[in-house]
């Protein structure tokens, strides 16, 4: 049987799906957002947390999480709730994964991805999930690559496959100030998505939180961004949000009111 | 949001600009009542008659509920020799003031003072001696407040209140006609009870009997939702006044708990109606530490509803407690309350579950200390035992609980003074012409049950060790614990983090959870007598304190160094809650674990106590979804739960820099206080439980 590598269980998950969720962070990811805000889910391995002297990233069969998921199979059902793979890129654990979510048959499922992936392994992926988060950051690929390390080529075919399969998913978008919240790349994100024939179920622009370099210390990690500005350009979201709105396509409100307070 | 006026009340209440009217007069009235030859009631209706005349009458220009306390020291009225000579005092008889009980408020609400003075006259016609003399300190009392409420009159006359005026002039001497002359009359003879040096006294379900005042005014056009909203302000803020004179562990800790919501007596149906939702939106918007807010629940109970408590709870008061309807009441009727008192029930002080109107029973006489008798069970198997057995030990433990038990409710034989103020407004006693302290429908006596996380976690970890090393690894574990882990770190890091932990949802470590409190409930059943039986609850209140200090001095038995890991001097966990410092899967599987008690034999109350992060409430999300986690708590079964809030690096902010921190709200135990106002101990335990935030 497989074994993935979790650097953590969140039970009672709050952004991450319909209902009540456990969520399931899997280690290690392909890619190196400057901005990434799960340091120790960069690395496959298991890593020491420095500021508590434990490890982060621990061996799970498919089994111990089946049996640790299946246990609150009342509270999902009571609420509308589920399980969901984050990470890191859980698809980098693909197998596991796939192992894990197949077996929970009757217990809802959403997978938050890069889309980074093979093609044939995504769309295995999308027969057995209910809802996929997918993440959309910068448009033009060479920015693509300069700020995440990979060529979004591959993201966008299998935003083509995701729209196709008919599986619902919301696209979310991490506003980075002056790396993807800007009015070229939200303009690129918003006509790409007006491009697709079957829209998403919602659009997450979701602002930069100024704790995002947070946990880089306990790692002995450097955050790149050390240095941003940590405000999101309001004008262009609300640009961007208005443009959305007046095509019908959903999205997450309460964000922006709170960038308005600031 | 707050009206202008309406702020600058809250202020001064927050700032204690009330203070500067208080004068502190105490002659002893001792000696007067011992010539007189008077008994505990009459001295307590004296004390009244002295506290009431000593009162200044305060009435500031704007505000709609009148009474601020000025007297604040209660002189001495009666010493040891007198007690001795009433009561035939034995070597364990203890006496406390009246406390944790509540008046019937609907009975003062309808007849007003003078109605029950009227009743008590009637009553004493055909009466003995002795019931006419008892009779007669409660006319004393009621005589006493009234005289005061028409000092308040004239008070608000010259301070140009017509509205005090007005309302003052009619309650609380007679029963209210309006929704504003009900909240007046409640904060007027509430105050009483603390006036005379009551302690504890609840607000009982105030959904219930305030909602006729209610709909009569709405439906007569005299108020508005708005105006109604506005006077349950006024009546919360006044609450928040003098409460630094009332006795309780800790600042904070004064019983002033207010129930919402649950069913109604007659008939069971829901009792939820617009004052339920006013009540927890005018809490949510004041953000002061009183009233506490109860919240009964069941799986009817409306989601918005819950949702509006879920808000309440995000102001990070550490409350809205709820209680389950489904668990308590059937726990209630199995102990012998009848069906139509346990669909009445309400929360005492803390969480501890009573009759208002009823009932005044004892119902936090102590706690079972269970991390030490499994410790003591531990070393008692190991000596006298040559060959360990998991049977023994387990045999010990029982034993061990039931010792403790005997020895709580035979050496602390707790005896409540008289109150004649408050037995107007208990009809089971009246009528019998007795004081509600001694002659109550129910009574029976409750005790905590503190420290069961750290206790059954350290029977996974004896049994395991047994299992894997035998004996000489059980030798071993002892002589650790004794040495308080020094030496032993490796052992420690085992014991702490590779266990099965209760708060995990794993099966090993439930079981030895339920197997405590099921040995705790057969101790109390087997202790228990007809006419005063023992309830067993989940609390630890200060407890997870006391319990690990070697100073202090009580009847419960201390521990040190626990097999569990937990270190000499570290505090329990509260109520029902994972030990500190362990690794939490998270709050549904704290959730899971605690479902597996027996609570309709556990039902002295004592909630699931769990400490959420702020983020939770980073979207408006959060509020529903912590909603839905409410609603699994009742679907599991479970008894009591209290969410709190709050960011551990505030908490160590504050005790750096108490100045910037006044007003800063935490949770205790079963009452919320102003963090800065706690003794270090106090405040160490509340941090140490939020760095472990879910």
């Amino acid at each position: 049987m497989n074994k993935g590598i979790i650097f953590d269980i969140k039970e009672f998950a709050i952004n991450d799906g319909p209902g009540i969720r456990l969520t399931i962070f899997m280690k290690g990811c392909p890619l190196r957002c400057l901005w990434c805000h799960n340091p120790e889910g960069l690395s496959q391995k298991p890593q020491i947390n420095y500021k508590t002297g434990c490890v982060t990233g621990v061996e799970y069969s498919v089994e111990q999480i089946f049996n640790r998921v299946r246990k609150f199979k009342d509270i999902f059902q009571l609420s509308g709730g589920g399980i969901t793979f984050s990470g890191g890129e859980p698809l980098m654990q693909a197998d596991f994964v796939y192992d894990v979510a197949s077996n929970l048959t009757d217990i809802h499922k959403t997978l938050d991805t890069s889309g980074f992936c093979n093609s044939q392994i995504f769309k295995k992926m999308l027969s057995i999930f209910n809802l996929i988060y997918y993440d959309i950051k910068l448009v033009n690929d060479d920015l693509h690559q300069k700020f995440t390390g990979v060529s979004n080529k591959i993201i966008l075919e299998n935003l083509k496959i995701l729209e196709r399969s008919g599986v619902p998913y919301h696209i979310r978008i991490p506003l980075i100030p002056n790396i993807t919240d800007t009015k070229d790349n939200l303009n690129d994100i918003k006509n790409l998505i007006l491009s697709l024939e079957n829209r998403p179920l919602r659009v997450d622009a979701l602002p930069y939180n100024a704790l995002a370099g947070g946990k880089y210390d306990s790692y002995n990690m450097e955050y790149p961004l050390k240095d941003i500005n940590d405000v999101n350009n309001i004008e262009n979201l609300k640009e961007f949000n208005q443009a959305l709105t007046q095509n019908k396509i959903e999205i997450i409100g309460e964000e922006v009111k709170c960038l308005q307070k600031n | 949001m707050l009206a202008e006026k309406l702020e600058q009340i809250r202020n001064f209440t927050q700032e204690r600009g009330y203070k500067i009217y208080r004068k502190s007069v105490t002659p002893s009235i001792r000696l007067i009542c011992k010539k007189q030859h008077w008994n505990m009631a009459r001295r307590t209706a004296m004390l009244l008659k002295f506290m009431c005349e000593t009162e200044d009458p305060i009435v500031f220009r704007d505000e709609k509920i009148a009474f601020v306390r000025t007297n604040i020291n209660i002189p001495e009225y009666f010493n040891s020799k007198d007690i001795k000579k009433e009561f035939h005092k034995t070597k364990y008889q203890f006496f406390e003031p009246f406390n944790n009980a509540c008046l019937d408020w609907s009975i003062l609400l309808k007849n007003g003072l003078q109605g029950q003075l009227e009743a008590v006259r009637a009553l004493q016609q055909n009466s003995s001696k002795s019931e006419r003399n008892y009779l007669d300190s409660v006319v004393i009392s009621l005589e006493a407040v009234m005289q005061l409420a028409d000092r308040y009159r004239i008070a608000a006359n010259a301070a140009g209140n017509d509205f005090v005026a007005e309302t003052i002039s009619k309650v609380p001497k007679y029963g209210a006609k309006s929704f504003a002359e009900a909240l007046q009359s409640i904060r007027f003879v509430h105050s009483m009870l603390y006036l005379c040096g009551h302690a504890h006294m609840g607000l009982g379900r105030f959904d219930q009997y305030m909602y006729p005042y209610y709909k009569a005014d709405i439906a007569s056009g005299n108020l508005t939702k708005e105006a109604a909203k506005s006077l349950i302000k006024e009546f919360f803020i006044s609450l928040n006044r003098d409460t630094d004179l009332y006795f309780g562990v800790q600042q904070g800790d004064n019983g002033q708990s207010l129930m919402l919501g649950g069913c109604k007596p007659e008939d069971g149906t829901s009792a939820v109606n617009e004052l339920t939702y006013m009540v927890l939106e005018v809490s949510r918007d004041l953000k002061l530490i009183d009233p506490k807010i109860n919240l009964r629940i069941d799986s009817s109970t409306p989601d918005d509803l819950l949702e509006l408590g879920c808000e309440l709870t995000k102001c990070g008061l550490g409350f809205p407690q709820y209680s389950n309807d489904e668990v308590v009441i059937p726990a209630l009727i199995k102990k012998g309350y009848s069906l139509e008192d346990a669909r009445d029930y309400i929360v005492a002080a803390c969480w501890e579950f009573i009759i208002p109107g009823k009932a005044c029973e004892k119902v936090n006489l102590g706690a079972i200390n269970f991390p030490y008798a499994v410790d003591s069970a531990f070393e008692k198997t190991l000596k006298r035992w040559g060959d360990f057995s998991i049977d023994n030990f387990e045999q010990n433990i029982a034993k061990n609980v039931k010792l403790q038990l005997k020895n709580l409710i035979t050496k602390q034989q707790i005896k409540l003074l008289p109150s004649p103020l408050a037995t107007a407004f208990f009809p089971y006693a009246l009528n019998h012409k007795k004081d509600i302290s001694v002659d109550s429908k129910y009574n029976n006596i409750g005790i905590h049950g503190a420290g069961s996380a750290n206790a059954a976690d350290a029977i996974v970890a004896i049994k395991t060790i047994y299992k894997e090393q035998g004996q000489e690894g059980l030798l071993n574990l002892y002589s650790a614990i004794r040495a308080n882990f020094v030496g032993f770190e490796k052992l420690h890091d085992y014991l702490q983090n590779k266990l099965p932990k209760v708060g995990n949802a794993d099966a090993v470590a439930d079981k030895e959870l339920k197997f405590l409190f099921d040995t705790f409930a057969n101790a109390s059943d087997e202790l228990s007598t007809t006419r005063r039986k023992i309830r067993a609850g989940s609390g630890s209140a200060m407890y997870y304190v006391l319990l690990t200090n070697s100073d202090c001095n009580i009847l419960e038995p201390k521990v040190k160094a626990t097999a569990d890991g937990k270190k000499d001097g570290e505090p329990l966990s509260t109520s029902l809650a994972p030990s500190h410092g362990i690794k939490v899967n998270g709050v549904l599987s704290v959730l899971k674990s605690y479902s597996v008690i027996d609570y309709s034999r556990i039902m002295n109350g004592g909630p699931i106590t769990i400490e959420l992060s702020p983020s939770v409430f980073n979207s408006d999300e959060g509020v529903k979804k912590l909603a839905q986690l409410i609603k699994y708590f009742v679907k599991l079964g479970n008894q009591q739960l209290q969410l709190n809030l709050l960011d551990a690096n505030v908490l160590e902010d504050a005790i750096a820099h108490p100045e910037k921190y006044r007003n800063l709200i935490v949770r205790v135990w079963g009452w919320s206080g102003y963090f800065t106002e706690l003794a270090p101990e106090y405040q160490k335990q509340v941090l140490s439980r939020h760095k472990y935030n879910l």
